[in-house]
């Protein structure tokens, strides 16, 4: 176990690092212009880390020697999903996702 | 002001739940490790980052040297250098909230952002600041409250974390619909699952967005 002056010091770090990190692309196209490349970055980029993201998520609940571990999860994304299509409320969709998949586990 | 403060903590409601959710564990394994509790909130101010800070916990425990913790929190938190390439145009009139909105970029503060549009009648900056601002709280006060409550009774929250799941779904239906296209849906789905069988568990964000884009970037059909 490190001792707290060594946390701290490790705590900041990290936060510099990972600021960092969200930072690079705001440095670097700071001055200059994107490149063309960034309109398809900008246009397909957030739906495929949304959507690697949503699967990571589904990782707790997936595993290769029991498949049926999935199932309340696939039911409650289901009824997210189908509520959202006709209702279009985030909130009611997400609630009743929500609390049959807690049902269900 | 107060009509926006509603507008922002209605759209940014889902992550509330998903932050005290996943905020809470991660109060309580500070506290189950043996750190004083003021280092909770702290990390939770400073860094930032879920998945950094349960690492971080665990590396302190081990006794990690400073570069180690530095270089797996770095390769941790590696996909953030791509987050920020769509929001460039939307950020650049953000004005004094510029430099917090790029710290407090998480995945889902990016997840809102990307997707929700400016409600009329606040400039842009305000409302990026704001939703990043209240998500940070929630975060804060997820990390807290599980501090709390691992010396309190232990209340079964088991499953809300689901919330944030179904948050992702509810924001990739509005993303497929301003694309118009299934690709990245499919790619990210293949890639996703394909590291999540083969990849050791802390690199498969890593691997998934890195072969998704190399992916996107071949198969693509139009000269965007």
């Amino acid at each position: 176990m490190l001792s707290i002056k060594e946390i701290l010091i490790a705590i900041f770090a990290i936060g510099a690092i990972v600021f960092l990190e969200r930072a690079f692309p705001f440095i670097l196209f700071s001055k200059r212009k994107p490149p063309k490349l960034l309109r398809f970055i900008e246009r397909y980029i957030p739906p495929l880390i949304l959507t690697i993201l949503l699967v990571y998520c589904l990782k707790s609940n997936f595993d290769l020697a029991d498949l049926s571990a999935i199932v309340p999860a696939i039911i409650g994304l289901a009824i997210t999903t189908i509520t959202y299509l006709y209702r279009k409320n985030v909130m009611i969709s997400i609630s009743l996702g929500t609390i049959i998949y807690m049902i269900m586990i | 002001m107060i009509k926006i403060i509603f507008q922002v903590v209605k759209i940014s409601l889902p992550v509330l739940f998903g932050y005290i959710a996943i905020g809470m564990p991660f109060g309580i394994m500070m506290i189950a490790a043996g750190y004083p509790f003021w280092l909770v909130p702290l990390m939770s101010i400073v860094i930032y980052a879920g998945a950094g800070q349960y690492m971080a916990v665990g590396l302190f425990a081990v006794g990690a040297g400073l570069s180690e913790i530095l270089f797996a929190e770095a390769l941790l938190n590696m996909r953030h250098i791509v987050y920020g390439l769509p929001l460039i145009e939307s950020y650049k009139n953000a004005g004094k909230w510029k430099p917090y909105i790029i710290f407090a970029l998480t995945d889902e503060t990016y997840a809102l952002l990307t997707t929700c549009n400016v409600p009329a009648g606040i400039k842009s900056g305000t409302f990026y600041g704001l939703i990043s601002l209240f998500n940070h709280i929630y975060w804060i006060a997820g990390g807290v409250l599980g501090a709390i409550a691992v010396s309190i009774i232990p209340i079964s929250f088991k499953g809300v974390d689901f919330a944030l799941t179904a948050l992702f779904a509810v924001l990739l239906i509005e993303q497929i619909k301003k694309t118009k296209s299934f690709l990245p849906l499919v790619i990210g789905a293949i890639v996703t699952i394909t590291a999540i069988i083969f990849i050791p568990s802390k690199n498969i964000l890593l691997f998934s967005i890195c072969f998704g884009i190399v992916a996107l970037m071949i198969f693509r059909r139009d000269n965007a």
